[in-house]
């Protein structure tokens, strides 16, 4: 009898807790404020270059890597975000001299995900100089290789004036 | 305190004949019968019958029974209608929530964010894919040309930016 009174109060509350969350989904600002943060420390590494103070340039290019993505951004804008940060890092550790810590972000930015894009194909030149200052040409040719045949689409879709992506899900680095 | 062998050695002739008159009654042989007790055996013996048959309500006590029954027999059907009601209402409202929750999850699975359904990423510039292409070279040119390469991003990696921020042309 007790349950029978309190069928319909709980049937309410089941409803409302199941409504809450579907009518709480709208835009996150969460996406673009880290956007937004990740697009003012690439300007401030920038400065930081200029200024000659390389090792502040790293951090600030490594707290966009290890700064925490919104859940629910895209899988393609957050692999564009980090890989073009990885780029940045592997350019940094080549200029200083330490081609392994090239090869380690390069290889850390392509695990992020593939697709045919500028960003894959900046990782792979940066991770085929890094093969060639450390002496393994066949891994540098490979990597050059792959990125010419990305850049040479891309220089196909940029004359034809198509946009410049083509995600190739589930494709290995 | 008597037995029942006693009681039934003290037993009246009357009882005893009323005792065997019961007996014949719910046998049904009406035959047997004859006793002065006959018309309560049958009774009693109509009793026990009726006590397993469906209750017949004698023609003219109907209007009494409708009077006494009406208003408990209307009662219990509106409690049935509003216990239907209660059912089929929360039938329909877990239905209709189960309905909900499938479409926002199939919501969410398929655009995690309404910037997942945005924005090609602008045209890189035929430039910016020249001084990639001459840094994929290799060779001892391969420094200064990832500084130029380097240089070059900076601007599309501001109009890149801009575009995942507004979320503008992405297929989905």
């Amino acid at each position: 009898m007790i349950i029978h009174h309190l069928i319909r109060p709980l049937a309410g509350l089941m409803v409302a807790g199941l409504l809450a969350p579907g009518c709480s989904q709208g835009p996150s600002h969460d996406d673009s404020r880290w956007l937004d943060e990740a697009s003012s420390r690439h300007a401030l590494a920038d400065k930081q270059l200029a200024s000659g103070d390389v090792p502040a340039a790293r951090d600030t290019l490594l707290s966009i890597v290890h700064g925490r993505a919104p859940a629910d951004i895209s899988e393609d804008d957050r692999r564009v975000v980090l890989q073009d940060a990885y780029f940045r890092l592997a350019k940094l550790d080549l200029d200083g001299g330490d081609p392994r810590g090239a090869l380690a972000n390069a290889d850390h930015g392509l695990g992020v995900g593939r697709a045919d894009d500028l960003f894959v194909a900046n990782l792979l030149v940066v991770r085929g100089a890094a093969h060639e200052t450390l002496g393994d040409s066949p891994a540098a040719v490979e990597d050059y290789h792959q990125a010419l045949m990305i850049n040479d689409r891309l220089l196909a879709q940029t004359l034809a004036g198509k946009p410049s992506t083509a995600p190739a899900p589930g494709a290995t680095p | 305190m008597k037995s029942h062998d006693e009681d039934e050695e003290n037993a009246s002739a009357e009882e005893l004949r009323e005792a065997a008159a019961l007996a014949a009654a719910l046998e049904d042989d009406a035959a047997a019968t004859g006793s002065a007790g006959l018309a309560d055996a049958l009774d009693a013996a109509a009793l026990l019958r009726n006590a397993r048959a469906p209750l017949a309500v004698p023609a003219g006590h109907e209007a009494i029974v409708t009077a006494h029954a009406a208003p408990a027999l209307d009662a219990r059907r509106v409690r049935r209608s509003r216990r239907a009601r209660t059912w089929i209402a929360t039938s329909l409202a877990a239905t209709a929530a189960a309905g909900w929750l499938l479409f926002a999850t199939t919501l969410n699975h398929r655009a995690p964010s309404r910037m997942a359904a945005a924005a090609p990423l602008p045209p890189a510039p035929a430039d910016l894919l020249a001084a990639q292409a001459e840094a994929a070279r290799g060779g001892s040119q391969t420094r200064a040309a990832l500084a130029a390469l380097d240089l070059k991003m900076r601007d599309y990696r501001r109009q890149y930016q801009q575009s995942l921020r507004h979320g503008e042309g992405r297929e989905p």
